[in-house]
């Protein structure tokens, strides 16, 4: 029986996104919590007294690399030698060897090179256990070292692949290092594939399990839900997961439908719903108000409430923090400008280009601004609209 | 799109109505009132939605209907078939069904999509056509109103072009300015390059932590080699501190380690103790052994003073003293039994006198028959006398019931009442039983009569009648006979009728009343009788009392006879039991004779008395036993004084019956004494003897030791033995302290060369050495504390960092504010596009639409003017027009039918340009009230010959030109 950790994807320390500017408090838990998961996951790993911990990638982020990152890591992987426990590190994409400062990990701690290595270690119950992987060494000159993951023939342990890449069906446009297919894995007949990279917790396979942890704390609106990491607990027969979430700011995507439009009523329904999700937990949510009526609600009203709910997290401790507050008429009347216009100009390239190169142009703004390319014409046409009604309701 | 047929649910005042509509040109003619802006407002309705609050336009919910909408029939070009769509109350706006011939049903997107997103507002702008919208023209058909209209088409907003672009600008502005400082996104980018700079600082700080944690290292590793040398020093210099403090040992060793080595004399092992021990133990014996001799003689003296008595003696006495417990215990047997006796004499005395004895009748009989003959003769006694007194009662009581009832009898004979009192009530009873029976008779009798008066009376009166009516008929029959000169049954019938008339006269009767009379006289005759009775005689009592008190009489006069007899028998049976009585009283006598008692004694006493002879005769025969007991006893005592009185006479000791045991027990124990004391003497002479024996074998074996001790040494005497031993002590304490000092230094390891080595050395030498080291010592340590504070120092700087998340932090404001950068950025540029694209369009609609949509007017408008005007001109002062003289016209200037026309114009070439985007039916409502017969024509004919859309003309005046198949009479339809 081996008992062991599956994270992945902790990126500590690293920055957060939102829409709104975020107050002082809350600020200050954002900017802690990938920490707390992470001494969360240590704690259970103390306490449950798991043979060992994997982390596959991505454990610091370049964002933010910084040495409190390190000394944070440093420390707790020290409180996991007191109890015992080893830790086997591959880097990923976001943490290459190359960067950073290099710190010296305390003895329980394994790094895997940017060679495919092989590490063996025995559990407490004295099963032997072969641990396969390689780190990246540069974030933009890596390989697909998957060939050269030894194949298992021995017949004899348990074999544990550690992989930092992207699974060829993954529909995530994260950048695609290291494509692999599941064909690809079962060919090594390993007895369990410990993924990272994707932040969305995902079971490839079950037999044998391949899985993605998903990251340890969700860090903008796209990575909602809980996070966490997975207890991998079994013998060389079958190896069984389980998930236990740790995260600290839950980040999610709401609805809520209303029947009275005015500023006061969307007040007492939001603040109401908040109250019933503070209960979970601290939250971070995209809220879309939806509304079917002939009322509208102002811009400028609109702007009132949100701010007040904005005041109403002041000090709270389990906040519901509404990046975001969008209202959706069922009913309202189109004014369906684009289609037109879609039809006779959307098709103009020279017009996106001349409204997106008002911001591009200015070397002041536009090293802020993602690549041109990443901006959907449809999808800011769009945008525009809804914020050309928003301005109409004045 | 065409309408083909309306069927309205319930719209205003319009319920349950289908209109026919299906074709190309419909005049809907209808008085004010009939409904015709109802109609409009359904169409618009039903296809674009229920007005809403803000349209400002009634929503005509039916007030008298609960339906609300209907359904409306089209054609589209490009469908097969009709479309029936169908609006009914639900959401604000209504909910829409769309069905088509082939049963589908689609939803309201459907229906948007298929208008193109037409909204009600640009439809009513552009296809309907009413009076007011063709006044002003220079107003309502402005260049940019036209354009607005053009760009209306497809784009389908409600709002403003310009309205829009100006809020969009206003709000680009608030966020973004190539130049500006203060919108938001400027802001933000000021404060960014703040934080970048303050980044670029804390990285390179962080920078240098590699440098310092390699200084750390070596500064650790410099620290690390100072202190071995340090702990190296450390260690001489405590060596040396030891050799300081073990150095007077050490010095001491030496001597001793030549002492020790001179060879000892052999000395015996703790020789002074023992040899002190013996002598003091050879002046003990000797003085213990005189001790003994002296009171061995005193001993002897004493024995020869004490005599030892004989044994058999003893025995003998001893024997007498045994008898002591038997000779007592048979005293006091004799002495109770003496005391016995004499109660039981008492006792006897006391009972004979209960009995009235003087002396005792052993003879007499006191057996148990005796006892229960006396018991049955008292029972039966006791019996007899019961029944007496029970007899001597009853006798009482019948006695005083006789001269009870004589008394009652004398009472009842005075109440009796006379025989001739009661048969005279009989009398008159019977007499008032018949009077009443007589006159019940009486009226029943009245009431028949009556009755059958009646009925008769009513029966004569008819037959009366009826013979009436025959004699007048006769009498007429008659008459006309003899008018009509028939004379002779003329004459008979007269008479006969004459002759009928008068029997009935005569035959009329009176009734009879004798009957009654004779009642009423028997009854009159009755109640005199009772009367005359009641007068005579007292009959105020009741038949059934006097009969009652007869009876009590009778009865009374039985039971006297009956209770006399009862006396007499009772007398007799007392005069029985009284003889019983007698003769039982006899036979007790008898009995007390018999048993020698006092005659007076009570009846009752004599079982008792039976009682207590038993008792004495038991008591006398108790007292015999005794007596022969007691002689025995006394007989014995007498011969153990006889035999004892002779033995004591040897002994010296005289006899007394009381004090004989006392004296023989202090002889015996006199003896006792003295022979043990002989024993005890004798015992102590033999132990002292042998005491003096083994004290004088003592001295012997002590001398013999104190010789060989003095031997061993060869010492003459006493004092050269003393020499040796302190010669010995000596040498063994040397040899101890050498032994201790050996060790101690051994185990602080000082070997053999080292200590013979520190042995020689002085120790000022060894001072010096000691301070030398000292100061190397100290020299050390500075160095040590200088490298620490510089570790420590380099220490803090890393921990300072490594504690610092100042950067980290800076991070994660740089990150946040970026992605609100990104944010705001998208805002702006979303905004942007539309912008763009607003402006993209309105370019292109008036470069490319609005020419061909005037060229198009003006081809109307020359033709529904017959060419007066040959052109339309859009310039700087708005539209002008131009007659075929060439002239130009503002509208202002133009009639009010010619500018009608003109706005007409304008309005078809604009549907006509728009037909890519929306064919749909106009409406038009009264619109050509200005128009004469003529211009009105010219505009119809164009309106149902070359317009391509369907046309629905509401209108008030009817025109007649028009087939009636194309129009709708709205009145009649319309309650």
């Amino acid at each position: 029986m081996v008992k062991f950790i599956h994270c992945a994807d902790l990126h500590l320390d690293s920055p957060f996104k939102s829409r709104s500017k975020m107050i002082p408090g809350i600020f200050d838990v954002l900017t802690e919590s990938t920490y707390i998961s992470v001494k969360r996951m240590i704690d259970y790993a103390i306490q449950e007294k798991v043979d060992f911990l994997v982390i596959a990638g991505d454990m610091f982020d370049a964002a933010n690399r910084t040495l409190k990152s390190e000394v944070f890591m440093k420390r707790q992987f020290g409180r996991l030698k007191e109890a015992g426990i080893f830790v086997y590190i591959i880097h990923g994409n976001h943490d290459p060897l190359t960067d950073g400062f290099k710190a010296e990990w305390p003895d329980n701690v394994t790094v895997f090179g940017d060679n495919v290595e092989t590490y063996e270690m025995v559990s407490s119950n004295g099963e032997r256990i072969f641990l396969h992987g390689f780190s990246y060494f540069m974030d933009d000159t890596y390989e697909n070292r998957l060939e050269e993951y030894p194949v298992n023939t021995m017949n004899e342990g348990i074999h544990i692949g550690l992989l930092h890449g992207t699974y060829s069906h993954s529909q995530s446009i994260q950048k695609r290092y290291t494509e692999f297919n599941l064909q690809m894995l079962n060919e090594k007949l390993y007895h369990y594939w410990a993924l990272g990279h994707i932040h969305q917790r995902e079971e490839l396979s079950d037999l044998p399990p391949v899985h993605y942890p998903g990251n340890i704390q969700g860090r903008h609106k796209n990575e909602h839900g809980e996070k966490g990491f997975l207890v991998v607990e079994g013998d060389d027969v079958y190896l069984s997961t389980r998930f236990i979430p740790v995260q600290e700011i839950i980040f999610a995507e709401y609805e809520l439908e209303v029947e009275n439009l005015s500023k006061q009523s969307i007040y007492q329904a939001i603040a109401e719903f908040k109250n019933r999700l503070r209960d979970k937990g601290k939250h971070i949510i995209q809220l879309t108000i939806i509304y079917d009526g002939d009322e509208e609600l102002t811009g400028a009203d609109l702007t009132e409430v949100i701010e007040l709910l904005k005041e109403d997290e002041r000090d709270v401790k389990e906040f519901v923090w509404i990046d975001d507050l969008k209202v959706r008429y069922l009913h309202q009347d189109n004014i369906a400008l684009i289609n037109d216009i879609k039809a006779s100009h959307s098709s103009d390239e020279e017009l996106f280009k001349e409204a997106v190169n008002a911001l591009y142009m200015d070397p002041r703004v536009n090293r802020y601004l993602d690549p041109v390319q990443d901006i959907d014409p449809e999808a800011l046409l769009e945008e525009g609209e809804e914020r050309l009604r928003m301005l109409m309701r004045k | 799109m065409k309408i083909i047929g309306l069927d309205i649910y319930g719209y205003g005042k319009i319920t349950e109505t289908k209109f026919d509509t299906n074709k190309q040109f419909v005049q809907l003619f209808g008085e004010n009132e009939a409904g015709k802006s109802t109609m409009q407002s359904f169409i618009h309705s039903i296809l674009f939605g229920f007005p809403t609050r803000k349209e400002q336009e009634p929503r005509r919910e039916p007030r008298m209907h609960n339906l609300y909408g209907g359904k409306i029939t089209v054609e589209f070009p490009d469908e097969s078939g009709t479309v029936e769509i169908e609006r009914i109350k639900g959401k604000v706006q209504g909910d829409v069904k769309v069905y088509f011939e082939d049963g589908t049903v689609r939803g309201e997107e459907w229906l948007i999509k298929k208008l193109n997103f037409i909204d009600k507002r640009t439809y009513r702008s552009i296809f309907s056509f009413d009076v007011l919208g063709l006044q002003d023209i220079h107003k309502n058909m402005t260049e940019d109103k036209l354009q607005e209209y053009l760009l209306r088409a497809g784009a389908l907003g409600s709002h403003e072009y310009d309205e829009m672009l100006s809020a969009i600008d206003t709000e680009l502005g608030t966020i973004y300015k190539r130049n500006g400082s203060k919108p938001e996104l400027n802001k933000e980018m000021a404060e960014m390059s703040e934080l970048n700079d303050k980044i670029r600082a804390l990285e390179q700080v962080e920078e240098r932590y590699d440098t310092l944690t390699h200084e750390r290292l070596k500064s650790e590793e410099a620290l690390n080699f100072t202190k071995d040398g340090l702990h190296q020093l450390e260690s001489i210099r405590k060596q040396k501190m030891k050799e300081v403090v073990y150095h007077k040992d050490i010095k001491e060793w030496k001597n001793l380690e030549s002492q020790v080595n001179i060879e000892p004399i052999n000395f015996p092992e703790k020789g002074i103790e023992r040899y002190e021990k013996m002598k003091h133990q050879l002046q003990q014996s000797e003085q213990d052994i005189a001790l003994r001799t002296e009171k061995l003689k005193a001993l002897e003296a004493e024995l020869a003073g004490i005599e030892k008595p004989d044994g058999e003696t003893i025995t003998h006495l001893e024997g007498i003293l045994k008898k002591e417990p038997e000779i007592k215990q048979k005293r006091m047997e004799h002495k109770r039994l003496a005391s016995e006796i004499a109660s039981n004499e008492e006792a006897i005395g006391l009972l004979m006198r209960d009995i009235g004895w003087s002396e005792e009748h052993h003879e007499v009989d006191d057996s148990n028959i005796v006892k229960d003959s006396v018991q049955s003769l008292l029972s039966k006694l006791d019996e007899v006398a019961l029944e007496e007194q029970f007899l001597v009662r009853e006798f009482d009581q019948v006695k005083s019931d006789v001269s009870h009832y004589d008394k009652e009898l004398a009472q009842l004979e005075a109440e009796q009442i006379s025989e001739t009192r009661i048969r005279k009530k009989q009398e008159l009873m019977d007499k008032e039983f018949e009077l009443k029976e007589k006159e019940k008779m009486f009226s029943l009798i009245e009431k028949d009569y009556e009755r059958e008066k009646r009925k008769r009376n009513k029966s004569s009166r008819m037959q009366q009648m009826l013979i009436i009516g025959v004699g007048i008929i006769a009498l007429l029959v008659g008459i006309f006979y003899l008018a009509g000169s028939e004379w002779v049954i003329g004459s008979a019938s007269a008479v006969a009728g004459a002759l009928i008339l008068l029997l009935l006269t005569l035959n009329r009767e009176k009734p009879d009343e004798s009957l009654k009379e004779d009642y009423q006289k028997e009854v009159a005759e009755l109640q005199e009788a009772i009367e005359t009775i009641n007068r005579n005689h007292d009959m105020e009592f009741e038949l059934s009392t006097a009969r009652e008190l007869k009876m009590d009489l009778k009865e009374l006069k039985a039971k006297r006879i009956s209770t006399h007899v009862r006396l007499e028998e009772l007398k007799e049976t007392l005069s029985n039991k009284e003889a019983l009585h007698d003769s039982l009283n006899t036979d007790l006598s008898k009995m007390k004779t018999d048993l020698k008692i006092d005659m007076d004694m009570e009846n009752k006493s004599m079982p008792d008395a039976i009682h207590t002879i038993r008792e004495i005769k038991q008591k006398r025969n108790q007292i015999n036993r005794y007596q022969v007991e007691m002689d025995n006893l006394t007989r014995e005592l007498q011969e153990f004084k006889s035999s004892v009185k002779e033995d004591l006479m040897h002994y010296g000791i005289h006899y007394d019956d009381a004090s004989v045991f006392h004296d023989v027990k202090n002889a015996v124990s006199g003896m006792h004494k003295d022979e043990a004391d002989y024993t005890r003497l004798n015992e102590q002479i033999t132990l002292l003897q042998n005491e003096n024996k083994v004290l004088q074998d003592s001295v012997k074996e002590a001398q013999h030791e104190i010789n060989s001790l003095l031997d061993q040494v060869l010492a003459e005497d006493e004092e050269t033995y003393y020499y040796y031993a302190r010669k010995d002590d000596e040498h063994r304490r040397n040899v101890r302290r050498y032994n201790e000092l050996d060790e101690k230094l051994g185990e602080e390891h000082f070997d053999y060369d080292a200590r013979n080595a520190l042995a020689d050395i002085l120790m000022s030498e060894l001072r010096e050495e000691e301070e030398d080291i000292v100061e190397q010592i100290e020299a050390l340590n500075d160095k040590v504390h200088v490298e620490q504070k510089t570790l420590a120092e380099l220490n803090s700087e890393i921990a300072m960092m490594e504690s610092d998340g100042k950067l980290s932090e800076l991070h994660h404001l740089y990150e946040m504010k970026k992605s609100y950068i990104q944010n705001i950025s998208r805002d702006y540029m979303s905004l942007n596009y539309i912008r763009i694209l607003i402006e993209a369009h309105i370019r292109k609609i008036k470069d490319e639409r609005l020419p061909v949509v005037i060229e198009e007017a003006r081809t109307i408008f020359q033709k529904i003017t017959n060419g007066r005007y040959i052109n339309i001109i859009y310039d700087d002062d708005g539209v002008k027009v131009k007659h075929d003289n060439g002239q130009l016209f503002h509208p202002l200037e133009l009639s009010q039918s010619t500018k009608e026309m003109l706005y007409i114009s304008l309005r078809l070439s604009l549907i006509k340009a728009l037909k890519g985007y929306y064919r749909l039916p106009l409406i038009i409502d009264d619109a050509f009230v200005h128009f004469d017969k003529e211009r009105k024509k010219i505009i119809m004919d164009y309106l149902r010959n070359e317009v391509q859309d369907q046309v629905l003309y509401f209108t008030c005046n009817l025109d007649n030109s028009i087939p009636a198949s194309q129009t709708i009479k709205l009145k009649e339809k319309v309650k």
